[in-house]
Parts: C-alpha cells; structure tokens; sequence
C-alpha cells in the first residue's frame, strides 16, 4: 500500500509539474494561430519525453550515474564541455523566463510593481530551495499545479468542435502558413521535452536513492506522470483553439492564459488559473535552478545534492545561488519572459542532441546497464526520436528567422 | 560547439531585430492584425469586469499590458513612411491602435466601473471588427 501510495503522489507530483512557461506560451500561441491542427505534436513530444526521461532514470537507478555524469564519460572532457556549456546558456535563459513569468502572475493577482516581485520572487524561491526538503519542493509545486485542470473544465464549456478536436491528432495541416506550422510544431516538440525536465528527474532519482527495485516506478512516473501531464498541454491548447483563435487574439502577453479558464467559469477559473500557472512556473524557476547546479556539479564531479547541507556540498549551492542571481540580472534588464521564453524553448531544442545521444548510448551498454539495458522496444522508440530531434535541432533556428517568431 | 551555439542565437537575434522605415503592405497587415488582437482581447477583459466575474487588479493589469503593446503599434505606425495608398492606410490604422490604446487606458484607470466596462467592450469589439476589415 505504501509503494502504491508512493506511486500515486510522484504521479501527481508529475502531472502538476509537467507544464512550464514553455508549454504555456508555445501551447496558447499554436491554438490561436492553427486550433487544433497541432495537437498531434504534443502527443508526439510526449511520448519523447517518456522515452528520455524513462531511459534517463533508468540509468540513473542502474548505474548510479545521472546525465552530466555519464556525458562526461561519453563525449569526453571537450565535447562535454560544450554540451554543459550550451545546457546552461538555456538554462539560464530559461531559469530567466521562468522568474518573469512567476513575477508577471504575482502582480496579475497583487498589482504590485513588476520589479519588486521579481526581486520579491527570487527572494521566495530561494528560501524555498534552502529550507524544504527534495520531496517537499516537487510535490508542494507539482500538487499546486493541479490547479491547472480548470483548463480542462474551461475547454469543454467552451463547447469545441469535438470532430475538429479529435482530427487535430492526426497530422495535417489546414494552412497556407506551412513554415510558421512547421516552427510551432518545432516549438510545441521543444516545449514537451525539454532538456532540464530530464536533468532534473534523473539527478532527482539519484536524490531519492533509486535502485533497480525501483525501475517500475520509474516508469510508472515517466509513462502515467509525464503522459497525464501532456493532457494540461492539450487542455490549453484547446482552450486557446477555442477561445482565441474565432475572435483572432494573438496572445502575446502571460495574462491572456488566464482569460482562457475565466470567461467559461469567472472568477472561480481565473484564480484557479493564476494560481495554477504560479506553481506551475514557480516550479520549473525551482527545477531549472537545481538542473543547473546538478549539470555543472556532476561535470566537474563536485559533492552534490539537495539532502546534503550546504556545508555538504558548498560548491553545489554557490552554483543554484549563482543562477538565481544570473537569472535575476538577465530578467531585470527589461527582457520580455515570454519572448524570453521562445527562445529558450528554441535553443534548448537545438541543444537536445548532445544531452540525448550520450544518455542513449549509456542505456545500451551492458557495462553500466548490466540485464537492464534498452529492450527492443526502448530501443526502436530510442532510435525513432534520435532522429526526430536530430531534425528539429536544424530546422529550430532556421525557421525562427524565416519566420521572424511565428510571426510569419 | 562552443563557438556555434554562441553564434547562433547572436545571429538569430540581429536577423530579428533588423528593421526599417519604410512600411512594406505586408508590415501594416500584421501590425493591423495586431491592433485586431488587442482590441478583441480587450473587449473579452472588459467584458468579463462589465459581468462582474473577474478581479480589478486582473483588468488593471493586464488592460495595461494591451494598452502599452496598441501604444507600440501606434508609435511604430506613426514613425513609418510609406507611399501611396498604402500611406492611407497606415494613417487609418494609427488612428485606430490610438483609439483602442485610449480605450484600453480607460479601462485600466477604471477596472471596478461595470458600466464603464460595457460599453468599452462594445467600442473594443467595434475596433477589432474595424481593424479586420482593414486588414483585408
């Protein structure tokens, strides 16, 4: 009972914590621009954060080795190096968004000035990251952002067209727009698998001291969590196709999001809503911080963890501090998070490939993985979206330009 | 790697940024559709604060973000040149993201006024109709 207790809270603990500033922009955007016509991406990206995050803790629970650590050892100190690099820069950018979005929605529900809850943001998260335990800071976060299933009340009494809806997962694409299509598919792929989510489940098992007796939770988590989680991103993205695209909203600011729960339920699912999104994003700025520190610790081999004490692990917690202060400077410069936002979704995909490929290549060897190495199926689907997002990682810039953000 | 994944996004974010004075027709559309959007979705705010169901401080704030963003439009339409027909356009279009900006500023300095709230959700939602005939 316990273990299947165990189970159901880390499920929940997924599914609240499943949607960022990424998933709520790229979501809300592609179902004003096109409706439904992508929901079949989030299903796509999905499935590939299943498989990522599946191998990533399975290696973890096996080999003891989380991601950093076995890239070091696979790419070598060099490519290593560049692969941490780049994980940072998108890290940090963003860590950055995910600040701002925190700010924007406390002053939608305060009214106070921008900056102060910035700082007042930072101030909150990092007392958040040194008092509470692991456990604590993923469930509180992750049960906090159930408040976002109002998006699902909200898409249907927004009454869709469920015939359109049920068509939008099959790929097609009803646009002469095909460029902008194709870099919303790429943002929506992004969005779904985006690299920190990984870092920090897989450093996270390691946290919680997985082993091999825990490998059915860990896929439990992956496949139930992460794929119940999707249902938010299809939930808003309905809600935006619903909603938005008849009356040609074009959302560009992080307040639109909420309209989408309040105008079918008031004011019940607007603050439903924001507080959703609060834990949602709070969430993520805390995750992405601790990625981080996990990335950079792991690399050079540092002590590390959040069940140390700082004093355990000094270098570990003057890196999470270091990005909180970073992020805080890159966000109080005037940048907007939701153009922020983009571009980390963007780079981070264009970064995938090097965190990816080293984690693949670990889950096939017998040498660390021993009788718990990738099975045909781990491997087919492994392989099928190595090159799905070897593909996206060259068309994500490209199209960006070409379309100057979705703009067309 | 290093190199390229700086370069990139360096590169990417000056191929955005590139701008120019000169307004193509293609330009005023968007930023027509952008007028369009702001006023569709100002009248959605102010019509949920003329129902009563949503919080002041939610119509203040974000009536205030639409209201900077038809500011920018308006800005950026005033600045521009073009020739031609086009230059009518571009006049009508300014006229109209100032109009919707005004609103949108009422709106913000009055998020509690019900009455006020309706009938600028009914000027809101002509401003979009409007600017979507424009856009055609």
């Amino acid at each position: 009972v316990k273990k299947i207790f165990q189970i159901a809270l880390g499920i929940l603990a997924a599914i609240g914590g499943f949607v960022d500033i990424g998933d709520l922009v790229f979501d809300v955007e592609a179902g004003a621009k096109f409706g439904y016509q992508l929901l079949w991406v989030v299903v796509v990206g999905v499935v590939g954060i299943i498989v990522y995050s599946e191998m990533c803790g399975r290696v973890a629970a096996v080999a003891e080795r989380p991601v950093f650590d076995a890239i070091r050892e696979r790419l070598g100190f060099g490519l290593g190096l560049g692969a941490l690099v780049s994980s940072e820069i998108v890290n940090l950018m963003t860590l950055a968004a995910e600040v701002g979005g925190v700010a924007l929605v406390l002053q939608l529900l305060s009214g106070l000035p921008y900056r102060v809850l910035i700082a007042l943001g930072i101030a909150a998260l990092a007392v958040v990251i040194w008092v509470s335990p692991f456990e604590w800071i993923e469930r509180i976060f992750g049960y906090g952002g159930l408040a976002l299933l109002v998006f699902a009340v909200a898409a249907i009494k927004l009454h869709p067209n469920w015939g359109d809806v049920g068509y939008g997962f099959v790929p097609h694409m009803d646009t002469s727009e095909h460029l902008v299509y194709a870099y919303f598919a790429v943002g929506l792929l992004g969005a779904a698998m985006t690299p920190y989510e990984v870092y920090f489940y897989s450093s996270g098992a390691v946290e919680e001291g997985w082993g091999p007796k825990d490998l059915g939770i860990n896929r439990a988590n992956a496949m139930i969590g992460y794929g119940l989680g999707g249902f938010l991103s299809l939930a808003l993205m309905i809600t935006a196709g619903a909603l938005f695209l008849p009356k040609g909203v074009e959302p560009q600011f992080i307040g639109t999001v909420p309209l989408g729960a309040q105008v079918p339920l008031g004011t019940i699912g607007l603050l439903l809503a924001l507080l959703g999104i609060l834990f949602a994003v709070g969430g993520a700025a805390i995750d992405t911080c601790f990625s981080g520190a996990y990335n950079v610790a792991q690399y050079f081999g540092w002590e590390w963890g959040k069940h140390r004490r700082p004093s355990g692990a000094p270098r570990f917690t003057i890196a999470w501090a270091v990005l909180l202060v970073l992020a805080l400077l890159v966000i109080m410069s005037g940048i907007d998070p939701v153009m922020l936002t983009e571009y980390a979704v963007i780079f981070s995909v264009v970064a995938l490939p090097l965190t990816y490929v080293p984690i693949l290549l670990v889950a096939n060897d017998r040498a660390y993985m021993g009788r718990y190495t990738n099975g045909r199926l781990a491997n087919a689907f492994g392989l099928l979206y190595l090159v799905v997002i070897l593909v996206v990682a060259v068309a994500a810039i490209p199209l960006m330009v070409v379309t100057n953000q979705g703009q067309g | 790697v290093i190199r390229l994944s700086l370069a990139l996004p360096v590169l990417a974010l000056l191929l955005c940024s590139c701008g120019g004075g000169q307004l193509s027709k293609k330009e005023l559309q968007k930023d027509v559709e952008s007028i369009q959007s702001l006023a569709a979705e100002g009248a959605l705010v102010a019509r949920e604060a003329a129902d009563g169901s949503t919080t002041d401080v939610f119509v203040r704030v974000h009536s205030q973000s639409l209201q900077k963003a038809a500011d920018k439009v308006e800005q950026k339409l005033s600045s521009a040149q073009a020739s031609g027909s086009l230059d009518a356009d571009r006049a009508n279009a300014q006229q109209l993201a100032a109009r919707v900006a005004d609103e949108l500023g009422r709106l913000h300095a009055h998020p509690g006024d019900r009455a006020r709230a309706a009938q600028l959700a009914g000027s809101l939602d002509d401003d979009a109709k409007t600017a979507e005939e424009l856009a055609k």
